[in-house]
């Protein structure tokens, strides 16, 4: 216990320091889903100090060392109603409280773009590589990398054209998998310029892993002119 | 220790009876032989498993490793989750359950000893089907969940051994699980009501119970991936009206039920450690049987919790969501018993009980990752990461490593007749316990960093501090498991001779001699509780204490 306390101070900094996300969330559903996240996160830590703590004061507290000469049996307590009710109905309230603060937060982490605005971008998976389609029916000038505007909500519709694929870029947008013969959607507003790494995250076969994602968020002139220039 | 010895009880009889020679193995029908095959048999597969798992972690050790080539990385990693569940968890349960059910419950034999010996052989043909493949074209490579179109795709017949393999264990599953269900409810001693029943036993009823129910479904989801494979046909095929997401919803309709399978009776251990090593009775046994129900019953509502990424709609998502939390009431239940059990007791920190305190310790942190993939939202974020491979070694790697060491450590001396060497096995406790989570723990931040799980290899050089870290502690498990696997071998050419109840035990296994003769049993305590062992030696106090007067 104690050295699983020391290993969860040295790796729970650089590994939560980071929280959900390998940079600062950059899209605004991926903004809510860190809020669900911190929030189970604080959970599920103040939990394991509790419930952790209580079991390395117990084995510490009441171990007995060998030799120490004949000792009076402990109390042969057998449970008590009253304890186990609580401790039924303790986690219960916690639960539902994480449930009801992931609701809360629902809206904002979905990931289908309703709105009307929405730029409606056509993926298709391939082994080991996306493609995609602008609404005016081009493809970006370097098929492998996504152009999209900053503050524009995107729609991602996503079908495959062979096995399981999953299109994942951790900053933007939660995972989505690619399925034949049937289209996914997801979808993202990202709020900051800049380049945006992601790769499939879904077991494809060989290539596996090096089915990458590259987006490009840049500003709406900026995109008004791409797509214009686009053959 | 403990070396009272029960006096109406035969004096050590020699080996498992019956003699020597490999034929009387083969031919065996004894529950004890045969659950020491099972023993042996998943062992040799662990370390096979294990194996497997230092060659990904090897690979995995920094960026752009060529170790192995993809492809052969992917018939790897399929083969170490498909051996640690099928050919190791999931069995060597069945192997502690056929050795120590009918002990536990005051019986002869198994209900039906020639189909018992018939689920061992198969489980062996089993294995050695699938591990076949590797003489002929290569492995299965589609990983353990083997989702279409992947594994229909998948070229040469790796996959069709892996399917006919697993429906070979299958079929050895569940027969070996009729028979439990059989065995503990027709042939428990007169007095073991179903109330006074040890937590193992009641466990392994209930992973009976769960392969009865969940097995059959596999075997349709591959019967038709068979099919689709050789025969034409189009069950998961979307340009002839197949669902590819039928295969994925019958999958996690067997392996999420599996999960229990596999951790149910490391909880039954458990619950039968802590109090003997607290010298108090179970704390809330009435609550650890109805929650173990409650978890085999919740464990098949939840698969969708594996498919919260294929595109669900928002009710469907709500449902598996709050399902899957709300398995985190009756297991919260049980961690909270287990400590109230310690709790105010006069704890001996013997080898079992170490790996049992470990086990608690270490299965909290998985049951809370399980929580927080439980939320859809963060699911969508780190489902198929390293995140997600983090959680489940800590729920289902803590099952094997420390529920099971624990066992093995608790029951050696019953199985044997010898005792282990415990400075060996403390250290080994340490050495596991180090190891293992240098290896998982930094599997979380992998996983929060992006890093995707089953990849053959990476150029992201953030991930590279992470997996040094999980390589090395990998090498230390490994050697941790190796001083397990020299204490048992050097333990049984020693000394060390093991009296009949070398730890003060409460169940009936306790009472025969170690180990028992073929019979088992020469008479029978009386059983007026769920600790028939506490009450004959209460008994024989009291007695003393009269006679002294």
């Amino acid at each position: 216990m104690l050295t699983a306390l020391i290993v969860f101070a040295l790796f729970a900094a650089p590994a939560y320091a980071n929280l959900a996300t390998p940079e600062m969330p950059d899209s605004t559903n991926a903004d809510a889903m860190g809020n669900i996240y911190r929030a189970a996160l604080g959970a599920c830590i103040a939990i394991f100090v509790l419930v952790g703590g209580w079991l390395l004061y117990t084995a510490i507290r009441f171990r007995t060392r060998s030799g120490a000469g004949p000792i009076d049996p402990p109390p042969q307590t057998h449970g008590s109603t009253r304890l186990e009710i609580g401790w039924t109905v303790v986690p219960i309230l916690i639960l539902a409280g994480l449930a009801g603060y992931t609701f809360d937060q629902l809206g904002a982490a979905e990931n289908i773009s309703t709105s009307r605005n929405a730029m409606r971008v056509a993926v298709v998976a391939q082994q080991y590589s996306f493609s995609y389609t602008y609404p005016n029916g081009k493809a970006p000038s370097n098929p492998s990398i996504l152009v999209v505007p900053v503050n524009t909500p995107i729609d991602i519709s996503i079908v495959s054209k062979d096995v399981n694929h999953d299109w994942w870029v951790p900053s933007l947008a939660p995972k989505i998998d690619a399925i034949p013969g049937q289209v996914n959607h997801t979808g993202f507003t990202a709020t900051h310029v800049g380049t945006f790494h992601g790769q499939c995250a879904e077991f494809c076969g060989p290539g596996h892993a090096t089915m990458t994602i590259t987006v490009h968020v840049v500003n709406k002139p900026a995109f008004t002119s791409y797509l214009a220039s686009l053959k | 220790m403990v070396t009272e010895a029960y006096p109406t009880q035969a004096p050590a009889a020699p080996a498992t009876g019956g003699g020597g020679g490999l034929w009387s193995w083969i031919s065996t029908v004894d529950h004890k032989r045969i659950g020491i095959m099972y023993l042996i048999t998943t062992f040799f597969f662990f370390l096979v498993g294990g194996v497997f798992a230092l060659v990904l972690r090897l690979q995995l050790s920094g960026p752009s490793k060529t170790l192995v080539s993809p492809e052969t990385y992917d018939q790897i990693m399929t083969m170490h989750g498909t051996t640690m569940i099928f050919l190791f968890v999931v069995p060597v349960m069945a192997g502690f359950g056929n050795y120590l059910v009918p002990l536990q419950i005051g019986a002869r034999d198994m209900a039906f000893p020639r189909l018992n010996a018939l689920s061992f052989w198969l489980l062996l043909f089993g294995g050695m089907v699938m591990y076949s493949s590797f003489l002929w074209t290569g492995a299965a490579d589609a990983g353990w969940t083997s989702y279409p179109p992947l594994s229909v795709q998948s070229p040469g017949h790796g996959q069709d051994l892996w399917i006919v393999g697993l429906h070979i264990l299958g079929i050895s599953s569940f027969i070996g699980a009729l028979n439990f269900i059989c065995t503990i409810h027709n042939m428990r001693a007169p007095g073991m009501r179903l109330s006074r029943l040890p937590l193992f036993t009641w466990t392994i009823d209930m992973y009976a119970f769960m392969i009865v129910a969940a097995g059959p479904v596999l075997a349709g989801a591959l019967t038709m991936l068979l099919l689709d494979r050789n025969y034409g046909t189009s069950f998961y095929n979307p340009d002839h009206n197949g669902n590819v997401l039928l295969y994925q919803h019958l999958f996690w309709f067997y392996s999420h039920p599996v999960v229990y399978v596999m951790a149910l009776p490391g909880f039954g251990m458990i619950s039968e450690i802590l109090p003997v090593f607290s010298r108090k009775p179970l704390f809330g046994y009435r609550a650890l049987v109805y929650s173990t129900v409650a978890i085999a019953f919740l464990g098949f509502l939840v698969w969708g919790h594996h498919m919260f990424a294929v595109g669900f709609s928002e009710p469907v998502q709500i449902w598996f969501m709050l399902a899957s939390m709300s398995i985190a009431v009756p297991t919260g239940v049980k961690i909270f018993n287990w400590i109230g059990t310690m709790w105010m007791g006069q704890l001996r920190f013997e080898p079992p009980m170490l790996f049992a305190v470990g086990f608690i310790g270490l299965f909290l942190i998985g049951g809370l990752s399980g929580i927080m993939l439980a939320i859809y939202p963060i699911d969508q974020q780190v489902t198929d990461t390293y995140f997600v491979v983090a959680h489940f070694h800590y729920v289902l790697g803590t099952v094997p490593v420390f529920a099971v060491m624990a066992g093995l450590h608790y029951w050696f001396p019953k199985i044997t007749g010898k005792m282990l060497d415990r400075r060996l096995a403390v250290q080994s406790f340490w050495v596991i316990f180090i190891g293992f989570n240098m290896t998982f723990f930094p599997m979380h931040g992998m996983g929060l960093s992006g890093m995707p799980r089953r990849i053959a290899t990476y150029t992201n050089s953030s991930w590279t501090i992470y997996n040094q870290i999980a390589t090395l502690g990998s090498l230390v498990l490994a050697v941790g498991v190796l001083m397990v696997m020299w204490n048992v071998l050097s333990s049984l050419r020693s000394s060390r001779i093991a009296p009949g109840d070398p730890w003060g035990g409460y169940s009936l296994e306790w009472y025969t001699s170690s180990p028992p003769p073929p019979h088992n049993f020469d008479n029978l305590p009386p059983i007026r509780s769920e600790r028939p062992m506490y009450d004959v030696r209460r008994e024989r106090a009291l007695a003393r204490e009269g006679a002294a007067s």
